[in-house]
């Protein structure tokens, strides 16, 4: 039960989230029929599915919802933006609802009880508002305005309860010849899910004398549910591949229109009758559009010729014919979208993720004895071998990047709802959506996102007759930009307000304590300000943002992901939030070094260039690069590593976020895969290290965190004091320790 | 036709009606099995099948019982399986056909016969 639950909580939020994109666009684009269509069918689907795992406040609530939006889809109602609200609260209130039930809390049911109520008062409002229009009009439709979820009489319209898959198949008469047994076909199928219903039918078998036992007759009706993976139309097509040709096959998404349940009614060879007992089992026909009710709809519809039995042409005398081609394309555009994904569980690409780890570790580990070995065949083979294993892991770790377009759209409805509640008018421009981020990066970014985006809205622009005063669009806009910049990815998030104001942030850390009041800082020290905890400078609180908790929480959320973020600012021009983050948490490209022994990591990405240290060129904490000055710092001293410094050091000059440092080591290993451990919860504030790595030997290698060694670095040269660094490095350690 | 018979009844009516098939329920028999369940139909409109020794059947051997089945109804005959194997049983289910297994529990060799098929449940 637990399992079908969680394919519920999943498949409903995966419909609300659809339904949500579907309000977004009809809000924006008015209403076109087949958005109107796809947010009634995620509607539907989730009342039946809620039915299925008899959850009776989601099916009872969705149900007025799907009434509302069944009026809408006829035409019979014109949306409107307070309509679109009640609607988009509605899904709120399912997510709400679904939410209860994974954990309950029972004042929050009652209050969700209330919330619910009063949807649904507003939701009846404009049902019956049709319905007593539709009175007027004609008299008949008012009673049935509750009773009827699908279409009306007279024509097959509406959707199939039917959460299943159905699969009808009629065997060609030659199947045993050619070798294929249709039990091998089941089988198969209930590899794809489980199969629900199964009718054998044999109807088209000729009397016992004529019958020829080598000839197949069989053919079936199957319902199939979809397991935890799902299922697609081509999975499922896949299975009868080997007999497409001499087979009558259709397939129908789960809720498939009832016309298309008729049209396969049709065009299959056993009785009328007949069929409708089988569907009926199956419960592809709901008791509300029952056997009975369907089978007058067939028997007008082809009464009245729109459907015609073809019993010459049809799959069971010829055994080769399809049922009509138009349907299955309608069906296979409807699941076009599924079919080029596979849904896999986070798990499995984990422990793929987590074996490829281990095996460029393996490889390494492999290379380096073979380049000991000196055998040069043996060497030339591991280097392809390794080159291999390489293009296996970007290949895996390709597997779980998503765009984080998925996530800026999802800030549509946000930017609408803060929008309405401000009372501004903003304009979301989202750029560069396609870019790709791990999947867990992805995820952790959405709460720190939202909370930037609602505060550029609430803080970032100004009222509309600010706007207008100050000469510009009444309507403010926010940007979502996201984009590659070596080897990180960055997302910006900006709006064309105000901008910070320095004066303000500088009383109010004043007033905090965070700083003196005499106390000289840069215009981007001020800005960075911001990112204080309990630093807040809406005068006013408000329901948004500016509760105090904030900018000092998504800092520490994008430091966790190994991430940075910086604000920029320009007064009167707007604010700008710009967010590093790493392409992917698991693995990455390093440069291996050593000082006295040990082994560090450079992240391949940053580095720039290497080269030896010459006497003469460095200059307390600055050394001469052709003439530009450039910050380094000494890892021996750094990390107080014992030991003489070797006659000939090394430089490496690596970059991060604009700036520039030298890194000075002993020796130069080069190039190095590895995969990123993290450092144990004790060591989590140290600075100047972002986790190790395993060597093929067996050695811990420490993996260079470089943006924090850059800020040191730069800092080592204002201070003009390697030993100030080191002390200000020590005090870091020890608070990292006693504040675990 | 018969839905009054006792337990005891049908067991009694059925030991000498039994028709043990010994071969595998393939396409390969599918001829032979055709007029060997045709036959035992007719001959005294009861037929018990002990299907208990059918190592392996295939889709063909369901398409034949289908037919006697449906034969049995058209000729008002009484039709029954008293013992299956487990692989005639797993197909039977796989196919949604567990009406044919109503009158046989228990897997093997079984003794227990009992209701009788009648033509309601024939068409499978």
């Amino acid at each position: 039960m637990d399992e079908i639950l969680g394919v519920f909580f999943h498949e409903a939020s995966e419909k609300l989230d659809e339904m949500e994109a579907g309000l977004m666009t009809l809000e924006q684009g008015g209403d076109d029929q087949e958005t109107l269509n796809a947010i009634f069918r995620a509607a539907h689907t989730i009342k039946g599915s809620a039915g299925v795992v008899e959850m009776t406040a989601i099916e009872e609530f969705t149900h007025v919802l799907e009434n509302l939006l069944d009026r809408l889809r006829e035409g019979k109602l014109q949306a409107n933006g307070d309509m679109i609200s009640v609607i988009l609260s509605a899904c709120d209130h399912i997510r709400a609802l679904l939410a209860c039930i994974a954990s309950p809390q029972s004042d929050l049911e009652a209050a969700l009880a209330h919330e619910g109520a009063q949807l649904v008062d507003s939701m009846r409002a404009w049902i019956d508002q049709e319905g007593g229009q539709n009175t007027a009009q004609d008299g008949e439709a008012q009673a049935s305005v509750d009773a009827r979820p699908f279409g009306n009489t007279g024509t097959v319209e509406g959707v199939s309860s039917n959460p299943c898959w159905h699969i009808s198949v009629r065997f060609g008469r030659d199947t045993f010849r050619h070798g294929m047994d249709p039990a091998a076909f089941l089988q198969r199928l209930s590899e794809c899910g489980r199969l629900r219903n199964v009718a054998t039918l044999a109807d088209t078998m000729p009397l016992a004398e004529e019958m020829d036992p080598e000839s197949c007759y069989l053919g079936y009706e199957i319902d199939l549910e979809a397991d935890v993976e799902p299922v697609t139309q081509a999975n499922l097509e896949q299975v009868f591949q080997f007999v497409q040709d001499e087979c009558a096959l259709c397939i129908l998404p789960p809720h498939s229109p009832l016309s298309e349940y008729a049209a396969l009614m049709a065009s299959l060879p056993e009785s009328l009758a007949r069929l409708t007992e089988i569907f009926g089992q199956s419960g592809a026909l709901t008791p509300c559009a029952s056997a009975a009710s369907l089978l007058d709809n067939i028997l007008l519809e082809t009464a009245a010729g729109t459907l015609t039995k073809t019993v010459e042409n049809g799959p069971s005398s010829s055994g080769g014919a399809t049922v009509p081609g138009s349907r299955i394309v309608a069906a296979k555009e409807r699941t076009g979208q599924d079919t080029r994904l596979v849904r896999v569980p986070a798990e499995k690409l984990d422990s793929l993720i987590d074996l490829v780890g281990e095996l460029v570790i393996a490889g390494s580990s492999a290379q380096l004895l073979a380049r000991q070995s000196g055998d040069g065949l043996l060497t030339e083979a591991m280097a392809l071998l390794s080159r291999l294993l390489e293009e296996v892991r970007d290949a895996s770790l390709q597997l779980r990047m998503v765009t984080v377009g998925e996530t800026f759209k999802r800030f549509q409805r946000v930017v609408r709802d803060t929008a309405r509640e401000t009372g501004k008018q903003i304009d979301l421009e989202l750029r560069g959506g396609e870019t790709e981020l791990d999947k867990s990066v992805v995820e952790k970014l959405a709460d720190p996102l939202l909370h930037l985006v609602r505060n550029a809205i609430d803080h970032g622009i100004e009222t509309a007759e600010t706007r207008l005063a100050r000469g510009k669009p009444v309507t403010g806009r926010v940007t979502l930009n996201a984009y590659h910049d070596t080897g990180c990815v960055v997302i910006e998030v900006a709006d064309d307000g105000g901008g910070l104001n320095v004066e303000r942030i500088r009383a109010k850390a004043v007033e905090r304590g965070l700083i003196d009041t005499n106390a000289t800082l840069g215009e981007n020290d001020i800005y960075n300000l911001i990112f204080e905890p309990g630093f807040s400078t809406a005068e006013q609180v408000s329901n948004l943002s500016g509760r105090g908790v904030g900018m000092d929480v998504v800092k520490k959320s994008i430091l966790a992901l190994r991430g940075t973020i910086d604000v920029h600012s320009s007064p009167g021009q707007g604010t700008r939030f710009v967010l590093r983050l790493p392409l992917t948490l698991a693995m990455i490209d390093g440069f291996l070094v050593s000082v006295g022994g040990g082994a560090y990591v450079i992240p391949l990405d940053s580095v720039v260039e290497c080269l030896e240290l010459k006497e003469g060129e460095a200059l307390g904490n600055v050394l001469n690069l052709r003439g530009q000055p450039l910050p380094f710092l000494a890892l021996r001293d750094l990390f107080e590593i014992g030991g003489a410094a070797p006659l000939r050091q090394n430089v490496v000059v690596v970059q991060a976020g604009g700036q520039r440092a030298g890194i000075v080591v002993d020796q130069l290993q080069g190039e190095y895969h590895t995969v990123i451990k993290p450092l144990g919860n004790l060591f989590r504030h140290l600075r100047g290290l972002a986790g190790s790595s395993i060597m093929g030997s067996g050695d811990v290698a420490l993996i260079i965190d470089v943006p924090s060694l850059i800020q040191l670095a730069t800092l080592a040269e204002h201070d003009q004091n390697a030993g100030s660094t080191r002390h200000r490095l020590e005090n870091e350690r020890l608070a990292a320790t006693s504040n675990p | 036709m018969m839905q009054t018979d006792s337990l005891a009844e049908v067991a009694n009516d059925l030991q000498g009606d039994a028709l043990r098939i010994e071969t595998e329920m393939s396409i390969y028999q599918a001829e032979a099995l055709k007029a060997l369940l045709l036959a035992a139909i007719r001959r005294n409109g009861t037929l018990a099948l002990d299907l208990g020794a059918v190592t392996e059947i295939d889709s063909s051997g369901i398409q034949l019982l289908m037919l006697a089945w449906r034969e049995a109804g058209r000729l008002g005959a009484r039709i029954g399986i008293i013992a299956c194997s487990d692989a005639v049983r797993r197909l039977l289910e796989a196919f949604g056909l567990h009406e044919m297994l109503r009158q046989c529990v228990e897997t093997g060799e079984s003794s227990a016969a009992l209701a009788l098929q009648t033509e309601e449940t024939s068409r499978g």
